[in-house]
């Protein structure tokens, strides 16, 4: 069991008001393992849009008692492993904002933003961490050859992003990618097969 | 926001930070290790201390004397990287305006400015240097 403890009662409630048969059903074994030989993704995209969709994030209260528990048999453990770091990651920045007021309030919407690009990146080795000036989640890749990739997913469909490598020479390729409808967050993963 | 760089600017040397352990991952130093975040009030700049040591190593080992006689608490298990301020300036500065400099804050202590806010420019920038300084850090550990 695992908890989530930045997540509000409504959080709670839009969970469980999705459908338990019709998750564990596409979670059973079987399938996980054809999904892993494939390397496609585990996740119905509808089903998980519209559980983030329904979200209602409330960063800004300090100590919720409520917390929402993951029951094994629903999500995988990679989707434990995500809502861990992010607690973590939330936890120690609200933290270190409570020293320092300057850091920008973590965005909601940038969260959501990175939830639904989670299943499309969740087989690439990443790191997560807070943009102290935007409060807006950045996601960074490695490459085979040391190449760096990181980008920060904003509150608006836009995900501003910048690898670095050396060839000959260091070399930058840098961008912005504009998603207008969550159902292309997928397209994201032309960007990351740079690397 | 300047166009030009200062005359006051740091062009050459070499400069070291300190970063805690949740900014280290997978032998990468996160480009958070590069946001303006020290301070309160918050600083306008990123902290470094530039050094004048001759080998890599002591240059690593005399900006960890620096940041143990600046900071009460650092972890062992944070790092300490270094950056060659010639490099980075012709690495990030590869267009016609300057987005980055050096200048002395009390030196040795000195700091990087940001001579721009565009994000894209920033998320460039601060990913060549999480670049730059992955190739040459030690945990704090390994120093002391």
């Amino acid at each position: 069991m695992q908890s989530i403890k930045f997540l509000t009662k409504q959080t709670i409630s839009s969970f469980y008001s999705v459908k338990y048969p019709q998750i564990n059903s596409l979670y059973n074994t079987k399938i996980k393992d054809i999904y892993r030989q494939k390397k496609i993704n585990r996740f119905d995209q509808d089903l998980w849009n519209n559980w983030i969709a329904n979200l209602k994030i409330d960063l800004t209260v300090k100590n919720i008692e409520n917390e929402l528990l993951l029951e094994e048999s629903i999500f995988e453990v990679d989707i434990k492993l995500v809502f861990e770091k992010l607690n973590l990651l939330i936890r120690d920045y609200e933290k270190e904002r409570a020293l320092c007021s300057a850091l920008h309030e973590i965005s909601s919407n940038s969260l959501k933003n990175y939830l639904y690009l989670y299943p499309h990146i969740e087989n690439y080795h990443s790191n997560l961490n807070i943009d102290s000036d935007t409060g807006f989640l950045n996601i960074g890749f490695s490459g085979k050859q040391s190449e760096l990739l990181n980008a920060l997913v904003t509150d608006t469909g836009e995900i501003h992003y910048s690898l670095v490598g050396r060839s000959k020479r260091i070399f930058k390729i840098t961008g912005v990618t504009k998603i207008r409808d969550i159902e292309d967050f997928k397209q994201f993963k032309r960007v990351i097969r740079m690397l | 926001m300047n166009n030009q760089l200062n005359l006051s600017s740091l062009v050459d040397g070499n400069v070291t930070r300190y970063i805690k352990p949740s900014l280290f991952s997978n032998n990468q130093i996160l480009i958070s290790a590069f946001d303006l975040r020290d301070g309160t009030p918050p600083e306008t700049y990123v902290s470094f201390f530039k050094v004048n040591s001759l080998s890599q190593l002591e240059m690593l080992k005399e900006g960890c004397g620096y940041i143990k006689k600046r900071l009460r608490n650092i972890s062992k298990n944070g790092c300490i990287f270094l950056l060659d301020i010639s490099e980075c300036l012709e690495e990030v500065n590869d267009e016609k305006k300057p987005l980055i400099e050096f200048k002395p804050e009390n030196l040795p202590h000195c700091g990087l400015y940001y001579l721009t806010d565009d994000l894209s420019k920033c998320q460039e920038i601060k990913t060549t240097l999480a670049f730059l300084a992955s190739s040459n850090y030690k945990k704090v550990h390994e120093l002391i």
